[in-house]
């Protein structure tokens, strides 16, 4: 589940999973459906798939790293990454494989995901919640 | 911190307010707002005094973080912020910059009036757009080499003079001539470079535009004269930065500094403030890779001034003489200068983001050009509203080391203002009132007058606080945004 909030001059990215991995996917699909909406509605098209492997001081900054790896990506190679499989997720270390479509366009430019107010915690009914603000 | 209210906030004249040590433990120096009363109020309903707050406990920060008029929440640092630290050890905070490396203003003017332009707008939004890239994503008509990046990360906008895109004038009209030699592109990483390889020459998205406007009054008849600028007259406004490679750099560098910081000792009360010492190893790659930012900066507007010429020249034809730099500013960067600091000249890193260096007359670090009238300071508004030239004044450097706000500062979020305007309604009453608008539905409501702060009263503000002299106001008759 994710959300965008109001900020005077960013966007607040606000994601939520049942589990750690699913609060990073959720949250990476927030990130891309925030540069294109629609792009990870329904049956996406699979065009390619990448490796990332990231070491952060804590969780909050691994967060952070994923998710402003995944947008240097995105600008990189020009894709739309929807989906990720984690080999492996810890406090402080990841591997996953992201996947992807290409795309021609995106609709909003976002120069960065934040460190600033970043929050990833258990809510009281387990579910893992993480909200971050993104500079467009 | 405890929260702030009005009365926490000592006046120290009608147009400055100080918010002391005492308020909270934490802060090593006093912050304060350059500000009239009636945008205090406005200011303190969000956090950008917070976040000016959180800035006072920098590392080596002195005489006192500042705020102008035109602040709104950023994240770290507050946007409309200016602070300094201690050379060389004091800390240098890629947060306190941003990630629009060098976001800047250049002001372009022309021999032609108000009267030869306005019969021309519709044609002229037009070849703006056909001849300057705009948008997400739209690549510029020049791609970048690796030999070429390099050289234009050195070299800043004197690489476009070497391609044919400029001239000596332009450089000498351009803060710092357009190059920070401090910069080293080895620290610039092959992805930042990836980035801004075809973004040369665009503007980008967002609040960034080329706007044709014309002086609509002269303030000051002295400066104006010798700024070249008269009644009516043409003018030009180009508002872009270093593009996706600045963004690249910051993101780069933040992501060092957090992990850097502890080893420095240096705990701050928002990671987005992420520093390390400026004489350290991380301190330095990142200074240098930000003045390799700025200078892709500058040459990106030298470019677009090369296409704004180009439209010209198709809509006025070869014998109307191309537009001239009056001045290019820099609000997004961090410089080494020299400031009095309890009355003693002290080397000290300043860190501006969202604001514009504003030397007054005299000043060593002005070209020959403005020494007697101090620099130009140019001030966006919005589509709808006026802008501002201005003259850095003799006392400037009393206040905010020498700075001024940057434009009229945002008080809606996009999607707040987008819920308030009726873009198609705007757009009309903009053309009824004579300014074509090149812009999706969605940007006019996004960048909508509405959403942000009176600019006039902005200006009041660091004119009367003595940092500037208001020259010129400008209005609006075509607009190219991204």
């Amino acid at each position: 589940m994710r959300a965008w909030i109001d900020h005077t001059a960013d966007v607040v990215l606000s994601a939520r999973g049942h589990s750690l991995e699913s609060l990073y996917t959720e949250s990476l699909r927030a990130l891309t459906t925030l540069l294109k909406p629609g792009a990870c509605v329904g049956n996406q098209r699979i065009d390619c798939c990448h490796d990332v492997e990231l070491r952060a001081p804590d969780r909050v900054a691994l967060l952070v790293e994923f998710l402003s790896e995944c947008l240097t990506l995105t600008y990189l190679q020009h894709t739309l990454w929807c989906h990720a499989h984690f080999h492996f997720l810890s406090r402080t270390h990841l591997q996953a494989r992201l996947f992807g479509q290409w795309t021609a366009s995106f609709e909003n430019d976002i120069k960065a995901v934040t460190y600033h107010e970043a929050e990833v915690r258990m809510a009281s009914d387990g579910a893992w919640e993480a909200h971050l603000i993104c500079d467009i | 911190m405890k929260p702030l209210r009005l009365e926490n906030i000592v006046s120290l004249g009608p147009y400055q307010w100080e918010i002391p040590t005492s308020f909270w433990a934490e802060m090593r120096v006093p912050a304060r707002i350059v500000a009239a009363r009636e945008l205090l109020e406005d200011i303190l309903d969000d956090r950008s005094l917070r976040q000016l707050i959180n800035t006072t406990t920098l590392p080596g920060i002195v005489k006192a973080a500042y705020v102008m008029p035109d602040v709104h929440e950023g994240y770290g640092f507050p946007i409309g912020g200016v602070a300094a630290t201690r050379y060389p050890d004091g800390a240098i905070s890629p947060g306190g910059i941003g990630y629009d490396i060098n976001c800047g203003v250049r002001l372009l003017t022309s021999g032609l009036t108000r009267m030869d332009v306005e019969p021309m707008g519709p044609a002229l939004v037009d070849a703006l757009h056909k001849h300057i890239p705009s948008g997400m994503g739209t690549p510029g008509h020049l791609p970048v080499s690796a030999d070429a990046m390099e050289a234009i990360l050195t070299t800043g906008a004197r690489w476009a003079l070497t391609q044919g895109y400029g001239t000596e004038r332009d450089l000498e009209h351009t803060e710092s001539n357009g190059c920070l030699l401090q910069a080293d592109p080895a620290f610039v990483s092959d992805r930042a470079r990836q980035r801004g390889r075809d973004q040369l020459g665009t503007i980008g998205s967002g609040n960034h535009f080329v706007e044709v406007g014309y002086v609509a009054q002269i303030l000051e008849a002295e400066i104006a004269k010798d700024y070249g600028l008269f009644p009516q007259q043409a003018v030009i406004l180009i508002h872009t930065g270093s593009r996706g490679l600045g963004h690249q750099v910051a993101t780069d560098y933040i992501r060092q500094m957090v992990s850097a910081m502890e080893r420095y000792g240096f705990r701050l009360p928002d990671r987005e403030l992420a520093c390390v010492p400026f004489n350290s190893e991380e301190g330095q790659a990142y200074f240098k890779a930000m003045c390799a930012a700025a200078n892709f900066a500058w040459c990106n507007r030298q470019l677009v001034t090369w296409e704004v010429r180009e439209a010209w020249k198709a809509v006025f034809g070869s014998h109307a003489s191309a537009p001239e730099v009056l001045y290019d500013v820099a609000h997004n960067i961090a410089k080494c200068e020299t400031h009095l600091v309890e009355g003693i000249p002290t080397k000290v890193i300043v860190h501006r983001k969202g604001a514009t260096r504003a030397f007054g007359p005299g000043h060593p670090e002005l070209p020959e050009r403005f020494r007697t009238t101090g620099q130009p300071v140019l001030i966006p508004g919005t589509m709808g509203t006026s802008s501002y030239v201005l003259a850095g004044g003799s006392e400037s450097g009393q206040i905010a080391f020498g700075s001024c706000c940057h434009g009229s500062g945002r008080r809606l979020s996009r999607t707040a203002a987008k819920k308030q305007v009726n873009a198609p309604v705007l757009k009309s009453e903009l053309l009824e009132a004579g300014i074509h608008v090149q812009a999706s539905y969605r940007r006019i409501a996004e960048e909508a007058p509405v959403a942000y702060k009176d600019v006039d009263l902005v200006v009041t503000s660091v004119a009367g606080a003595g940092i500037v002299v208001p020259i010129a106001r400008l209005k609006p008759l075509a607009v190219l945004k991204g």
